[in-house]
């Protein structure tokens, strides 16, 4: 049996954990599906989607078949976003709890094994299960605004579904053409993905880095990093592309420079291939980095 | 069974261990003695792998345990100080934990929980401190690893319950096991330790068997006190003198465990004397 990586006991330890964690997680997905319902419910009485549509006279029925599937991308997204930190930032128990660390570490599994476990459950099923549970909330919901009275727009008033952006995963033409985040939140959907992954990643590291308030220590971390990023990303690269390119750079953001396909963008300087390779990894390489370090982490740790 | 060699570890402003070196075979139980802060528990930490040393090394079985592995982890049982117990009913508990511990018996562990009397369709959260004691204890048994150590295991069990324990645990023993209690609590290890280990400022100042102990010390309560030459410790007590003596008869008495842990505290270097000579 290898010291490393053994299904059986993998599944073992996968098994042991939903059990031992069940009724957490019950009380988990209740609210999230509570919570979900409220905000729907509340979003839609507050907007002007069907009940006042008639007073927008200039407004087409198309508009509003596209402001439904925009508000439905919003609160999928919206809420995977802060259900994921909540949800994450528990995972690797809770190591402010010694007695309830010494159990976890002294289970006969490997460190590789824990790791996966909670990965599977508090990145994977998590996502598995919040999109079912939108579902559940979302299809409904729909049915009653086609039930309207404005029935007429019923075919345009459709569920958004993630399958159905699944192909934008693959196009670095839409993860790239930043500015779509604005008109089209939808269009954004393989953005929101990696940042979903990346925020997932980044509390889980978190939850076993810190031993003490890792929640809100995670937070301060997280924004201390977005600076940083920020910084890097407003002040560094505008500096050095300055520097590489003098021809008046800083007017051009790279989206604006990717979508006009001007001289001065990435396009011009890498062919669109090995730009679509560094941008893709650059897109994911920072969950897959944050994983790897949570699991070094989880190897180094004492309690 | 267990091998420590010249072991240092330090918390970040408190060195713990420097240079400590001991062994613990198998077929035995010991009593792991010492004062507050002593690092009793940091050594079951080491043992388990739950902190690194700064050097030297701890292996269990030959395996090194800061490795963590899990056919090292398989062969231990750690039951600490600070408990935890997850919010699952007894069966489910050893149904998703049983299997991690191949040489678990479900009969033994039936036998345990019948004895220390807890009720198998409760939820483990929901039980009374002792009862998640016991209910652990008995789980810590049936796992039947070779190492098992345990951390005050006594505390907050009620008179009943020590009893129960102590009857438990000697049912428990065998030739392959390899048992260490830490307590403060000598009173609840008596007649069933063999082996007694003191650990003093980082290093063990005694280790002996109770056999050997039985040999060379003598026991004994009077009211009167024995001639000075002949005490290794005496106390005043409500009930007269308890005396530690030297053994000169060669007759065997019953091991008072406070009596010796204060005798080796009060008096370490004669103590070591006489069982190093």
């Amino acid at each position: 049996m290898s010291d490393t990586l053994n299904f059986s006991r993998l599944s073992l330890l996968l098994k042991n954990h939903l059990v031992e964690h069940k009724q957490k997680y019950l009380y988990y997905l209740a609210g999230m599906f509570f919570i979900g319902l409220i905000v729907v419910l509340l979003v839609l009485s507050f907007s002007n989607l069907y009940g006042h549509a008639n007073i927008y006279t200039l407004k087409t029925k198309n508009f509003y078949a596209t402001k439904w599937e925009g508000l439905q991308t919003a609160l999928y997204l919206g809420g995977l976003g802060v259900f994921s930190i909540i949800f994450s930032s528990v995972s690797f128990v809770n190591f402010n709890n010694k007695g309830e660390s010494i159990f976890y570490l002294i289970k006969p599994a490997s460190q590789l094994e824990k790791w996966l476990t909670e990965v599977i459950v508090h990145v994977f099923l998590f996502f598995v299960a919040y999109t079912l549970i939108y579902y559940v909330i979302n299809i409904p919901i729909t049915l009653f605004v086609r039930a309207s009275e404005y029935a007429g727009f019923m075919e345009e008033y459709k569920v958004w579904t993630v399958l159905e952006r699944r192909e934008n995963l693959f196009r670095a033409s839409t993860i790239f053409h930043f500015s779509t985040l604005k008109e089209d939140l939808y269009m954004a959907y393989p953005i929101c993905i990696s940042i979903y992954f990346s925020v997932t990643a980044f509390f889980m590291y978190g939850a076993v880095l810190f031993n003490r308030f890792s929640f809100f220590k995670t937070l301060i971390l997280g924004f201390l990093t977005f600076i940083v990023y920020t910084i890097y990303n407003t002040w560094l690269i505008r500096l050095l592309k300055s520097f590489l390119m003098p021809d008046d750079w800083n007017s051009y953001s790279y989206s604006n420079a990717y979508s006009r396909g001007d001289d001065y963008s990435f396009e011009a300087v890498l062919s669109p291939h090995w730009g679509d390779i560094i941008l893709y990894s650059l897109l994911f390489v920072i969950p897959v980095v944050l994983l790897a370090c949570s699991y070094f982490k989880l190897q180094e740790k004492e309690v | 069974m267990v091998d420590i060699q010249n072991l240092h570890y330090s918390y970040k402003k408190k060195k713990v261990f420097e240079g400590l070196t001991i062994t613990f075979e198998a077929g035995n139980i010991y009593g792991l003695l010492g004062k507050n802060g002593t690092g009793k528990s940091t050594l079951f930490k080491n043992i388990c792998g739950l902190l690194k040393p700064g050097k030297g090394e701890v292996s269990i079985g030959g395996e090194l345990s800061k490795l963590r592995k899990p056919g090292m982890l398989s062969k231990l049982f750690m039951l600490p100080e600070d408990f935890f117990v997850p919010s699952v009913k007894v069966k489910d508990f050893i149904a998703t934990m049983a299997p991690f511990y191949p040489n678990f018996s479900h009969s033994d562990f039936d036998r345990y929980i019948l004895e220390f009397e807890i009720p198998v369709d409760s939820r483990l959260d929901q039980m009374s401190m002792g009862q998640k004691k016991k209910a652990l204890i008995a789980f810590s048994l049936a796992t039947n690893t070779e190492l098992l150590l345990m951390d005050e295991p006594t505390n907050g069990l009620d008179i009943v319950s020590k009893s129960q324990f102590k009857k438990v645990m000697s049912s428990a023993i065998a030739a392959n096991k390899c048992i260490i209690i830490s307590t403060h609590q000598v009173k609840d290890i008596e007649n069933l330790v063999d082996r007694i280990s003191v650990i003093d400022n980082g290093s063990i100042l005694f280790n002996a068997s109770i056999s050997e102990v039985g040999k060379k010390l003598r026991f004994h309560q009077s009211l009167y006190p024995s001639p000075k030459e002949k005490v290794v410790y005496s106390e005043e007590t409500l009930t007269g003198i308890s005396e530690v003596l030297y053994n000169e008869s060669g007759e065997e008495s019953k091991v008072d465990l406070e009596s010796l842990y204060k005798a080796i505290m009060i008096h370490p270097t004669t103590i070591n004397n006489l069982f190093n000579s």
